[in-house]
């Protein structure tokens, strides 16, 4: 991960690689709005972005 | 079962799994007790295992510990058989995927995030997909990127999306591609009008192309907000929910349909292989049923109390078994694919990280009806090697012997000569008399089938 100054913690094992990385940066903005959004509108139709309550398997699509 | 540290278990310093008088443990190493007390004190732990969506455990006395390096020894739940993720049909492949998401999102909820996102994770146990590894929970701190974000493409989304928009048979390259199906490969192999699905046009085709010039070096600094990550997140859940894979019909996956046999005489083989175990002493528990299809007498054996897995060398008949049985609430029941002319191999470092198919045999019965005719005269093995071959899965088998003048073998036999003078009833009696004992032998009514029950002769 030549040059890449992002700080990970604990006893990360795996090489997340560079390019995983420097996507996630570029792409933040994006997702962060978007997720934001989202959030918005779910409030809006009186939904909520929660963790399911139970597994959701979602067989077959 | 080998006693010891699983050989598989070596790459996270957190802990392993380790075997000791047939029970299984995992050692907490020092190295990661912050982590560890914060996934139990949090409620992580106990949400996780409550909602089972990972592995149940107890802690046990520390005297268990086989380093000096632990701090805490627990005992997971026993999960009856590992199976890997290029033996998984696509909904399996895709429920293991939206499990890791989910735990990820539940994770960072309680402070918390997964540190790995390896598809290996996951196994089938109790009808349904499960995390098992319980030490792939680290701190969450404000900034970070998520180091297991390039693994869970490789893992779950390129190999879903392949399925998915190409060919589900792509599933099979995850048993070369051990760590995941490379990115730059994925997009490849997409199609071109991949890349206006926004999920894939970021998380796979620019991935892809971030990871090959990222390897080169690039220099950066920064962090993203955690709403970024939970938007990665849901960028990532929304993508994988919308990719479909349709089994459709195909030569096998509507076989049942197609037997060259009345109902009656499906009812009949149905009986007899009921009646076959009914008579096997001691009550067997476990079974793989060899070229399941779609699990028709699985469910005969799930039904007497029997935990079966149900191998198919068919992703179509995978699939409906898998759908039915999830939609059914089924929990003795797991179908896998495999193929039998070319079973799963020992992979990994130095072979011993996946076991081999056979490996992680024998169970007590192993089911292989209208098989033989598939392996002897579709791909020439010859009958003594498939009776040496069942007699390492199990310890009774129940095989189907389908004669020479069954139209299934007759319709393989149309477009080739008949090299196959050894393939009779007589000569697969032969063949299996060394290493099994006959217990019961009876025809099919109405057809030129012979059910056999054979008693391992090491058992």
């Amino acid at each position: 991960m030549n040059g890449l100054f992002v700080h990970l913690c604990g006893p990360a094992y795996i090489d997340g690689g560079s390019g995983s990385m420097l996507l996630q940066m570029a792409l933040a903005g994006v997702f962060a709005s978007l997720y934001a959004m989202k959030g918005f509108w779910y409030k809006l139709r009186g939904k909520t972005l929660a963790p399911r309550k139970s597994k959701d398997t979602n067989i077959g699509g | 079962m080998i006693e010891g540290r699983l050989p598989s278990s070596f790459r996270d310093p957190s802990g392993f799994v380790f075997v000791h008088n047939q029970t299984i443990y995992r050692q907490v190493n020092r190295v990661c007790e912050k982590d560890w007390r914060q996934f139990r004190d949090s409620g992580l732990s106990d949400e996780l295992v409550g909602e089972k969506l990972i592995l149940s455990y107890q802690v046990v006395s520390p005297d268990h510990a086989l380093t000096s390096e632990a701090v805490e020894v627990i005992q997971p739940e026993r999960v009856s058989l590992i199976s890997y993720p290029y033996e998984w049909c696509f909904s399996q492949l895709k429920e293991a995927a939206l499990l890791t998401l989910e735990i990820m999102r539940r994770s960072l909820a309680k402070g918390m995030c997964l540190k790995d996102a390896s598809a290996y994770n996951v196994q089938f146990h109790g009808g349904a997909a499960i995390h098992v590894d319980t030490l792939s929970f680290e701190a969450y701190r404000e900034g970070e990127p998520w180091q297991a974000y390039g693994q869970f493409c490789r893992h779950f989304l390129a190999p879903l999306a392949l399925a998915s928009l190409v060919d589900v048979r792509l599933l099979r390259d995850l048993r070369p591609h051990l760590d995941g199906l490379p990115l730059d490969l994925a997009a490849k192999l997409l199609p071109k009008n991949s890349k206006w699905n926004f999920g894939l046009l970021t998380h796979l085709h620019a991935h892809g192309k971030a990871t090959r010039s990222g390897a080169s070096g690039g220099a950066s600094k920064g962090s993203i907000p955690k709403t970024a990550l939970l938007g990665i997140i849901d960028s990532l859940e929304g993508t994988i929910r919308k990719l479909i894979w349709d089994p459709g019909k195909t030569t096998w996956g509507d076989y049942y349909d197609n037997t060259n046999y009345s109902d009656q005489a499906f009812l009949a083989k149905g009986k007899l292989v009921g009646e076959f175990v009914d008579s096997i002493s001691p009550r067997p528990t476990t079974a793989w049923d060899l070229g399941a299809n779609t699990g028709h007498f699985s469910e005969i054996l799930a039904g007497r109390g029997l935990s079966v897995f149900a191998w198919d060398s068919e992703y179509e008949a995978v699939e409906r078994a898998y759908a039915k049985w999830r939609k059914e609430g089924q929990t003795a029941l797991v179908p896998l694919v495999q193929d039998f002319a070319n079973p799963s191999p020992a992979l990994g470092w130095a072979h011993r990280e996946r076991e081999s198919f056979a490996e992680r045999g024998p169970v007590d019965v192993v089911l292989a009806l209208a098989l033989i005719h598939h392996l002897a005269i579709g791909n020439n093995v010859p009958l003594t090697q498939f009776a040496a071959w069942l007699s390492q899965l199990g310890t009774w088998a129940i095989v189907e012997f389908v004669a020479k003048d069954d139209s299934q073998v007759q319709r393989m036999l149309a477009t080739r000569k008949d090299v196959f003078e050894g393939y009779t009833r007589e000569g697969f009696e032969a063949a299996v008399a060394d290493f099994f004992s006959v217990a019961r032998r009876e025809e099919i009514p109405g057809t030129s089938r012979t059910l056999y029950l054979l008693q391992a002769r090491s058992a």
